[in-house]
């Protein structure tokens, strides 16, 4: 049997996570589908599935595009096989009170339309267990306010690909600051044009060069917000 | 046999396992690697520390050679060039013009230094390169703007948010650069993914060439884009290096 004929069924728990990470990163949509339901069918709980087979393998992806060995259109059909699992796990996790670490609304700023990078945050911030509200690309200040507004979330996420386009990203901030808004969420922000200098100069909590570095900022700011929020219950 | 559209790429593509992350290195064989600084200068130094050095982008190397002789500068400066593949890999540039430059300024402490680069997706990090080595670079931030001249392309990127540029060299190398260089030729399924948010490609054409136009109009048929071609000439590249020129 040649291994494109596996038979995902005959693999033991360890054995098809660990084809699961293969069949991300080769960006098999169909087989992670096929795989996810198994695990589901055999007993596991959707967090379980979500964070120590789609998460775990994505994590991987993200290590080797940050390192150059994959390319773009490459972790864009691996986060298209997550978004497949997770189109199976999202209604169950809701139903079953997993944990949600956190959310995110996220668009592209006004007079850019590039919206890969932006995509793949959004996918693997998914896969990660955030709740995210992708509102797209050319967002004028207004669509932003009108989605926070809307959906309240933790953090506030902009990208730019273009030199001209990403000053735009302080026009939003602010925004935000004369309305009193600011701190009231993370603004993250990224695009291949920005670094560390940029986001601060334009007052953002925080840069991420790339989609996997989004997710390790966005958890850390996460958790140092629940815990301030903590520290402010029990002072 | 009828051309191929990106539609039927996408759907005739099926995937098949490679073996994951352990199937990458068999996998990345054919794939050329993206040459660093040191692979590219090694440690050869310059030839005429008298002339001021030009250092451009690779992918300006037969624009600029073109408007040095339409000046009558072919031998006003040294040039040197820095690897075109960096326009995919932006991040790469300001370390790779400080190199040349520090290069260079070990032969002669006060040597002119030009640089043949618009800011070009580094994010300011290449002028903050050229504020501390004293280095004057084009102005606008890419080599579309300086070529259309700021006014055009501000008036075509209104006119059509979603427009794919080529230059002359981009059109000439468009299948190592775009389809295969941003990965495209490997998976091509994914080509609605990556250029779903285009419309159109404007060709912005340095020279008057027919066959270069026809290869330019076949890219934008294969991302299935409409074409628009606009003649440039060499727009603020010709001003840049004869400001640059010694007396």
């Amino acid at each position: 049997m040649s291994d494109d004929d596996l038979d995902l069924n005959a693999l033991n728990d360890d054995e098809l996570v660990e084809q699961m990470g293969d069949d991300l990163y080769d960006g098999l949509k169909e087989e992670i589908v096929e795989a996810t339901q198994i695990l589901l069918d055999r007993g596991w709980t959707p967090y379980d599935v979500l964070t120590k087979s789609l998460v775990a393998g994505m994590t991987i992806v993200g290590e080797d595009f940050r390192d150059g060995i994959l390319y773009v259109p490459e972790v864009l059909m691996a986060a298209n096989a997550m978004k497949a699992g997770m189109s199976i796990l999202k209604p169950l996790l809701a139903e079953t009170g997993a944990p949600r670490i956190g959310s995110m609304v996220i668009g592209t700023v006004k007079g850019d339309i590039h919206d890969i990078g932006k995509n793949l945050v959004s996918m693997m911030m998914e896969g990660a267990g955030f709740e995210v509200v992708d509102i797209g690309i050319n967002n004028p200040v207004e669509n932003y306010l009108d989605a926070i507004e809307e959906h309240k979330p933790d953090i506030l996420g902009m990208s730019a690909l273009l030199t001209t386009t990403m000053p735009y990203m302080k026009v939003v901030i602010e925004t935000l600051v004369e309305k009193g808004m600011r701190d009231d969420y993370i603004v993250l922000v990224g695009g291949a044009p920005l670094n560390e200098a940029f986001a601060e100069s334009i007052g953002a909590d925080g840069y991420c060069r790339d989609a996997a570095v989004a997710v390790e900022t966005a958890k850390d700011f996460v958790a140092r917000r629940h815990n301030m929020i903590g520290a402010r219950a029990n002072a | 046999m009828p051309e191929q559209t990106p539609k039927d790429t996408q759907t005739a593509a099926r995937r098949t396992r490679s073996g994951g992350r352990a199937g990458r290195a068999e996998r990345a064989q054919g794939r050329r690697p993206v040459p660093t600084i040191e692979a590219r200068d090694g440690a050869a130094g310059f030839q005429h520390p008298d002339k001021p050095l030009l250092i451009i982008c690779g992918a300006l190397g037969a624009e600029t050679k073109s408007v040095l002789g339409a000046a009558g500068l072919d031998d006003a400066f040294e040039v040197t060039a820095l690897p075109a593949i960096w326009h995919n890999f932006p991040d790469r540039i300001p370390a790779g013009v400080e190199a040349k430059a520090t290069q260079a300024r070990k032969d002669r402490a006060d040597r002119p230094i030009f640089v043949g680069y618009a800011d070009c997706g580094t994010g300011g990090l290449l002028d903050e390169v050229c504020e501390r080595l004293d280095l004057t670079r084009i102005a606008g931030p890419h080599c579309y703007s300086f070529f259309a001249g700021e006014a055009r392309f501000n008036a075509l990127a209104e006119e059509e948010l979603g427009s794919f540029y080529l230059t002359d060299f981009l059109a000439r190398h468009f299948e190592t650069l775009i389809w295969e260089g941003m990965g495209l030729a490997a998976n091509p399924e994914m080509l609605d993914a990556m250029f779903g948010g285009y419309r159109r490609l404007v060709f912005l054409a340095q020279t008057e060439d027919a066959a270069l136009t026809d290869r330019a109009r076949e890219a934008a048929d294969k991302l299935g884009l409409e074409f628009q071609r606009v003649f440039t000439g060499y727009g603020e590249l010709g001003s840049f290096v004869a400001a640059a020129a010694p007396e």
